[in-house]
């Protein structure tokens, strides 16, 4: 298995292996293979982690291992993300735009799944997402253009069984 | 047949390490048709990042961004609960993008914006000073 360091799970840097939650991280290549590098795109392909559009784009939803929405209450599906260690859920429901969040300045993302509420808060019972921007060595610029569509094949449905 | 989904991403970035000061400044602009009716999203996004050292122990990092989003108004749709049966009869006909003709090409639009300073000390091997502050309007 391969190993990584994270920084989310206690504030400094461990082997991926070694910290006691379970800890996943979307690296940087992986996020510029998205046609679109919003932050529920980038984490939906990591195990554990449910992504809902049922609403459309502009209200997607992020689950880790199952935490729901707990109506009455301002935690969302108790998932804390942070951006540089700052939080992005909104103050009064809990929840982020989670569409709204652009990856294209993003290092990586760690996911954290399950309780992490010592270090987080009780906002984090299901997991956090931690985002850490990106800091350049040397003097650089870039740009990136890029248009893409997206085709589905036709669903193949099983012949019936029996008649 | 339908139009395929079509994506637009495009950023331009500049960044550079000069003595103390790393800096990195980032505008996105991207475009997404939301696979159904009317959830297409446009995103304007802005983000800068800069990290000073002080010294060898200490440094104060500045984080902010700032995104709009346009995209097409998620409607729910009403439903009934059937207490005998626990269960929830869902009434797409009473929604509001199927019932009201003006509503289907509403739109929500939304602007996010973040500044947040933090400030780290290297007290010793074991032990570290890290405060935060935030502004999230």
């Amino acid at each position: 298995m391969a190993s990584e360091v994270v920084v989310g799970a206690s504030l400094y840097k461990q082997d991926r292996l070694d910290v006691p939650v379970t800890a996943n991280v979307v690296s940087h290549e992986k996020v510029k293979q998205e046609s679109n590098p919003t932050l529920d795109r980038v984490i939906e392909d990591v195990p554990g982690v449910v992504v809902t559009h049922a609403g459309g784009q502009t209200t997607s939803g992020i689950q880790i291992r199952g935490s729901n929405t707990y109506q009455g209450s301002a935690i969302g599906t108790r998932v804390s993300a942070f951006y540089d260690g700052f939080p992005i859920n909104a103050p009064e429901s809990g929840e982020v735009a989670w569409s709204s969040v652009n990856m294209n300045a993003a290092d990586k993302v760690e996911i954290l799944k399950g309780s992490a509420a010592t270090l987080y808060g009780s906002s984090a019972m299901g997991g956090v997402v931690n985002v850490f921007g990106h800091l350049p060595d040397k003097n650089r610029s870039e740009s990136r253009c890029e248009r893409r569509f997206l085709r589905r094949s036709p669903i193949q449905r099983p012949e019936p069984l029996f008649c | 047949m339908a139009t395929p989904p079509w994506f637009w991403n495009t950023y331009v970035g500049l960044g550079n390490k000069s003595g103390k000061l790393n800096y990195s400044l980032l505008y996105t602009h991207s475009n997404d048709d939301g696979y159904r009716q009317n959830a297409k999203t446009e995103l304007n996004d802005v983000k800068l990042k800069a990290r000073y050292d002080i010294d060898a122990r200490q440094y104060l990092l500045l984080s902010t961004s700032y995104s709009e989003t346009n995209g097409g108004y998620a409607y729910e749709w009403f439903s009934d609960f059937i207490p005998t049966t626990l269960t929830f009869i869902a009434h797409p006909e009473r929604a509001y993008d199927i019932a009201y003709e003006d509503s289907k090409d509403d739109l929500i639009k939304r602007k996010n914006a973040r500044v947040g300073l933090n400030y780290v000390n290297l007290l010793s091997d074991k032990l570290s000073l890290d405060t935060r502050n935030y502004y999230n309007p």
